[in-house]
């Protein structure tokens, strides 16, 4: 027995001094940057080492160490990182997140820099706070409308003329969901914290719906083009289904929703897993023929610097590398649906000659970014939970809206 | 001499106790006296403040509902079916290495893989529904996950089918703690089925059932990883746990001070519930002698 | 006598059923070559099977060293705790000494706390102590945890001290004492733990997500983790590496109800 914990305890100290070797070893003479990413899918991930290699090929003397985070869990590795001061150079954070950190102080504000380069990208919107730039779009993405066209067939409508405006995209939905329980008109977001104001906030925004007024000392979102976007959405929503996005995908894929408001992945899962699916892809419809707008939500991933970097200039070269539209490009042909941030991404080839991907693409130049205030993340509790409980029906759109105006604008006092 | 190897003996917890925990916890417990902004690190005593907002939220209290339901509705379930199956599995009956096996499987896979395939298994066109509509019974109108009179029960129950296997292992262990004499001799006395269960088995796992309770109670009050799954608190807050609301403040909302102190709450509720246990178990094994 | 086993096979056999049937699912999709996840009554029977899903699995990053990384770091935990329980529960159910009571509601303090809240100061803790990204940092903070100090000082509680008093009498050491005689006695509470803290720490993933950083010191569930692509599931891969990762799991357990199973020896107890 004595041998035994002998033994034991020997395993143990080798293993401590075996961890103090273990941990990062950087390269003596080149200056190293540590970079988060998410993409860590077998087939992007080693697209984005390439693209790494490439940077560090032209930057001999920059070294960049990768470290792949979860879409599940990421962020809050991200949050212990940053309140534990061990952050990384160079991260990657979603659009809506990107106000989250840089409201809090933790980002590095790259203005100067960025205004050289501005007009060569687009979707600026989200990283920008109090009128300073805090990061760099990278990869966009946004919600658009796919529809069944054997659904739209069965009920006699024609499969090649989607709907244009909201009295179209009812009267669609309607039909089809006379079939339920086979198959239901509209897949609606069930409440899902930090999504479900992605798919009502498109048509609030087409009817020219705005959250807060242009100082942002007032909520405007009970005025009556937003009530009858919540009025309109609940009708949509007792047309259809409610459920998590990810089941509505996997419905929408069985053939058994009409219409959906979806992103990138999912145009790319159908291509990759469910290639025989009679699908089609149309833009969020206008609240009328000549009103409004054809609005979604501006989303994305966008690469930001840590405050407290000590390798700023490098850290800039690294993004202004993986942004250019070229090398962003080969990530986006990757991952199967996602856009470069670059202005003139539109025109090359790859999306010319793909009508879906097109149509991403010019849902992408209608986008509106959530307004960027510190108690966001509050507001958009706030909104969630007034559409689902229109949604439950216990509350009347009205009801609710006036209701969120209130909580909203006790937040901006 | 005792009392050197005394010293030696609680050595290991000792350590770890003041290297690794005793930090956390009181930092989390001053923490929740502060308005601590977790990013920007601002940090500003408060004293008392986010204990009396918290009694004034009305989310804490559903959280609080919501946890106690949730805590008191799997227990009595989970608790009383490991033991059944524990004494049923530790009859003369052919097979029962399959038995223990199979029962245990479910404690095995990730929660989070098994909170995904129940997803599934829920949805409205899922395997659950058609198993009710082959019988004959309702099924809820917007799914189980989905409507916010059964989103929690749903839950429970997904918690019970996972954890029962598990406690059943705890009774097994404790089962063969006890005497054959003592059954052979209630069998020279003719005693049934049920009178053996009633005054020898039941007996002594007593002190079992003490433990399989105080862990299932410390773990059930916790409960985190199938609501981020699976509902995110929803419909309507139905699902909406203490540690989810600790999560949303703390890593959503960066107020950490806020989320310690709900955290606190909820250790304070835990202890006194442990110690109400204890004390329960104690008072009746001293009647039981 | 006959007919009532008869019927406890039977319900137990339904209930291994009802266990069993999401299980059934998870395994049938890891080999299947559709890419979803389809629970419909009318795939019960499987089709098309394929062991491709396994294969792609040692293709897609040092799946062998995430395994490894899982099994290294849940073996030492448990070989640990099983040894350091033993010591501090035997210290608690035998032994007078002064703050026993606190130290001992210390010992439950630690597991009433939501991690969420305590993950920021310990990952403090670890990067001071230079083991962000290291073995140590997943093996050390879990040596003795506190259910398994609370199995240990019940079960030892509730043993007669007969047996230690006659070694003491004979002049044995305290150390040869707990580890000679009252060890074996408590080998279904040992076993009992060495499941339980090789379940959980198998499974463990927001601490071993936070406290390392790289592709080497990644363990299985982290790895899990990432078959959940971006918005969408990659199920029959997810499926295929949960059920690999179940696979030590089940000979752990196979291993140590053995263990429970034998039980105490009756011949050393009769008095």
């Amino acid at each position: 027995m004595r041998n035994l914990r002998i033994i034991f305890c020997l395993v143990i100290v080798s293993l401590v001094f075996s961890g103090c070797g273990e941990s990062q070893r950087e390269t003596k003479g080149k200056i190293t940057l540590h970079f988060w990413q998410f993409w860590t899918d077998p087939e992007v991930k080693p697209q984005i080492e390439s693209v790494i290699k490439e940077f560090e090929k032209e930057n001999p003397e920059i070294e960049v160490k990768l470290t792949d985070l979860t879409w599940s869990d990421g962020h809050e590795k991200i949050v212990v990182a940053f309140s534990s001061k061990t952050a990384p150079d160079v991260l990657e954070l979603g659009s809506d997140w990107v106000p989250e950190f840089s409201s809090q102080g933790v980002l590095l504000d790259v203005t100067d820099f960025a205004e050289k380069i501005k007009s060569d990208y687009m979707m600026w919107e989200p990283a920008t706070y109090q009128e300073r730039i805090y990061g760099f779009p990278w990869i966009l993405d946004t919600r658009i409308i796919f529809y069944n066209k054997d659904l739209m067939s069965r009920v006699e409508l024609d499969p090649e003329k989607p709907p244009e405006t909201w009295g179209e995209l009812l009267d669609y939905c309607q039909k089809i969901n006379a079939l339920k329980p086979e198959a239901y008109g509209f897949g609606a977001n069930s409440f899902e914290r930090h999504r479900l104001y992605k798919k009502f906030l498109p048509f609030f925004w087409s009817n020219n719906g705005k959250i807060l007024s242009d100082d942002q000392k007032e909520c405007l979102i009970n005025s009556e083009e937003g009530k009858e976007a919540l009025r309109f959405y609940k009708k949509l929503v007792d047309q259809g289904l409610i459920d998590t996005q990810r089941m509505l995908d996997e419905q929408f894929k069985n053939i058994k929703i009409g219409f959906l408001l979806s992103g990138g992945w999912l145009l790319h899962d159908i291509r990759k897993n469910h290639p025989d699916l009679n699908f089609g892809l149309c833009l969020v419809p206008q609240p009328e023929k000549d009103k409004g707008q054809n609005a979604s939500f501006a989303g994305g991933e966008y690469l930001v610097i840590n405050q407290k970097t000590k390798n700023p200039k490098e850290a800039i070269k690294l993004i202004e590398f993986l942004i250019k539209k070229e090398n962003c490009l080969k990530l986006c042909k990757k991952i199967g649906s996602a856009s470069p941030s670059a202005t003139d991404a539109i025109e090359d080839q790859y999306y010319q000659q793909d009508p879906d991907l097109l149509l991403f693409q010019h849902q992408l130049q209608q986008t509106v970014s959530p307004p960027a205030h510190p108690k966001w993340v509050y507001m958009e509790e706030i909104i969630e939970k007034a559409v689902e409980e229109v949604m439950y029906d216990k509350k009347t759109p009205d009801e609710a809206l006036d209701e969120a105006k209130e909580k909203i604008d006790d937040l901006l006092k | 001499m005792k009392h050197k190897t005394t010293i030696l003996f609680l050595l290991p917890w000792i350590l770890i106790l003041l290297v690794f925990w005793l930090f956390p916890i009181l930092y989390s417990l001053v923490l929740s006296f502060t308005k601590y902004s977790i990013l920007s690190g601002e940090i500003k005593w408060i004293g008392i403040s986010n204990y009396l907002e918290l009694f004034k939220d009305p989310d804490f209290w559903t959280a609080l509902k919501n946890t106690s339901f949730f805590v008191v509705g799997t227990i009595p379930f989970t608790t009383f079916f490991a033991l059944i199956l524990a004494v049923l599995v530790n009859q003369k009956i052919p097979l029962k290495g399959l038995f223990r096996a199979g029962f245990f499987i479910p404690s095995i896979t990730s929660m989070v893989v098994v909170a995904l395939i129940f997803t599934n298994l829920y949805a409205k066109d899922g395997y659950i529904n058609f198993l009710f509509q082959l019988v004959g019974l309702p099924t809820p109108e917007k799914g189980w996950l989905l409507s916010e009179k059964t989103a929690l029960l749903s839950i429970m129950a997904m918690d019970i089918w996972m954890s029962t296997g598990f406690y059943m292992l705890l009774f097994l262990a404790a089962l063969q703690a006890i005497p054959e004499e003592l059954y052979k001799v209630s069998d020279v006395f003719g005693a049934s089925f049920w009178q053996k269960l009633w005054h020898v088995t039941l007996p002594h796992l007593r002190p079992m059932t003490l433990f399989v309770v105080l862990i299932n109670t410390i773990k059930s009050f916790q409960i985190f990883v199938e609501i981020f799954v699976m509902t995110k608190g929803g419909p309507l807050n139905s699902t909406l746990t203490m540690v989810y609301l600790v999560y949303e403040q703390g890593f959503h909302k960066f107020r950490m001070g806020y989320a310690s102190a709900c955290a606190y709450v909820l250790f304070f509720i835990i202890l006194i519930f442990s110690l109400i246990q204890l004390k329960l178990f104690r008072v009746g094994k001293a009647i039981g002698e | 006598m006959r007919f009532q086993r008869i019927i406890i096979f039977i319900v137990l056999l339904i209930v291994l059923a009802g266990m069993l049937f999401p299980v059934y699912w998870m395994v049938k999709t890891s080999f299947s070559t559709e890419a979803g996840l389809v629970i419909q009554p009318k795939d019960l029977i499987p089709s098309g099977l394929t062991i491709k899903n396994y294969l792609d699995l040692w293709q897609w990053g040092p799946f062998p060293r995430y395994f490894l990384n899982s099994l290294l770091v849940a073996g030492l935990v448990t070989l640990g705790n099983m040894i350091f329980c033993l010591m501090v529960g035997y210290a608690f159910a035998r032994r007078e000494f002064l703050l026993k009571n606190l130290l001992f509601l210390s010992v439950i303090f630690v597991i009433m706390i939501p991690a969420h809240i305590i993950i920021v100061p310990l990952f403090l803790i670890i990067k001071w102590l230079g083991w962000y990204d290291t073995y140590p940092a997943l093996i050390v903070p879990w040596m003795v945890t506190p259910l398994g100090v609370f199995l240990m000082r019940q079960y030892i509680q509730s043993l007669p001290r007969d047996l230690e008093d006659a070694a003491r009498i004979d002049g044995a050491g305290d150390f040869k004492i707990l580890f000679s005689i009252v060890m074996p006695l408590c080998r279904p509470a040992l076993a009992v733990l060495g499941i339980q803290v090789f379940l959980t720490t198998w499974n463990s993933f927001l601490f071993p997500f936070i406290l390392t950083s790289s592709q080497k010191m990644r363990t299985l569930p982290v790895a899990l983790a990432l078959y959940q692509g971006y918005q969408t599931i990659d199920w029959p891969h997810l499926l295929a590496a949960s059920t690999v990762a179940a696979l030590p799991v089940i000979v752990m357990f196979l291993f140590f109800q053995r263990q429970i199973i034998a039980g105490l020896t009756a011949g050393a107890l009769k008095k």
